[in-house]
């Protein structure tokens, strides 16, 4: 019987050639997966970002009254233009037109999340969630002069850790108060 | 005696022609995807950037409508072009044409407005084109933005 097998020479070729292809094929689909990760951390934390962006402006612009301390009572905190900048505050507080305590801050605990709190429910309500991350949170308000309603201007990042990369978009929101200013 | 036949050259340049244009087409996918990947964060970013110079403008129209229409009203009757290259964006001198705001936001981007006011003494209605642009390969892509501001 005239059984022909292959020769050491046509097995050499044929591994150095499947040695070639899977790691070409291998790493071309690990490049695609890891672009489409990339993708989708920058289409969520564009999309967190901007609704928080949305959320800041729209309850500044239409319930804050004023920018107050700590306890929700004090007023007149935000300093005119020409004194020195105002010193950078990572929480913001302020009184709503239906006297509710509100305040904006970032959650200390990692990951840090985009928390606004309501001081007559005591609740604390997550923007963002823990897949993102909310960094470099930082509030000032000013007035333009003595009688004006105080712009509060936020701003911060958002980033996300995808494989060994991080990516960072910033953000940046300057509104003014409109629920009613009175001094 | 049992007849051992191998494969004909015709079969294996078959098989080898199937194998390789599946490979082909197989890169060509991928290649394609990954081209498309990279111009969809690239999209992103301009259309983060544009969002970013509206919420500016939304702010210094809050701040003085009647300083954000001086603005406006550079070139008055017709539009004025500010480039705004910076992260944090700032009024700049008006520019004649679009080719003196150079790719340097990222180092890959130019974004400029298009700022027109509708009527002058006083401005009530101002319109604001935002356009960001980068090159891919040798085309220049964009991403626009409109809005319009009342007094």
């Amino acid at each position: 019987m005239n059984k022909k097998s292959f020769t050491l020479i046509e097995m050499i070729v044929v591994i150095g050639v499947i040695a070639l292809l899977v790691p070409t094929i291998f790493a071309m689909t690990f490049a695609l997966v890891r672009q489409q990760l990339l993708l989708y951390g920058y289409s969520e934390i564009k999309r967190q970002g901007t609704l928080v962006q949305q959320a800041v402006r729209n309850t500044i612009s239409s319930r804050a009254m004023n920018v107050t301390d700590s306890t929700y009572t004090a007023t007149n905190i935000c300093p005119p233009l020409t004194s020195p900048t105002p010193t950078p505050a990572q929480r913001m507080y302020f009184q709503d037109v239906n006297s509710d305590g509100i305040s904006f801050f970032q959650e200390l605990v990692e990951p840090h999340r985009f928390a606004s709190f309501s001081a007559s429910t005591g609740q604390t309500y997550y923007l963002t969630n823990s897949q993102i991350t909310i960094s470099d949170l930082s509030f000032t308000c000013y007035r333009t002069d003595e009688s004006s309603s105080p712009f509060v201007f936020a701003s911060y990042n958002t980033s996300k850790t995808i494989l060994d990369k991080t990516i960072t978009l910033p953000f940046k929101v300057r509104v003014q108060l409109g629920g009613g200013y009175s001094y | 005696m049992q007849l051992k036949r191998s494969f004909s050259l015709i079969e294996v340049i078959i098989f080898t022609s199937i194998l390789s244009i599946i490979f082909v087409a197989a890169a060509s996918v991928m290649t394609y995807t990954m081209k498309q990947n990279s111009i969809q964060i690239d999209k992103l970013y301009a259309s983060h950037y544009n969002d970013e110079l509206s919420e500016w403008i939304k702010g210094e129209r809050e701040t003085s409508w009647s300083d954000f229409a001086g603005y406006a009203l550079t070139d008055f009757p017709n539009e004025s072009t500010y480039c705004f290259n910076e992260e944090n964006p700032k009024w700049n001198s008006t520019i004649n044409s679009i080719n003196e705001c150079p790719f340097s936001l990222n180092d890959q981007f130019r974004r400029y407005a298009v700022i027109k006011a509708a009527n002058s003494n006083p401005t009530t209605r101002i319109e604001v084109a935002i356009i960001t642009e980068w090159m891919e390969g040798s085309s220049v892509r964009s991403s626009n933005f409109q809005s319009v501001y009342s007094l």
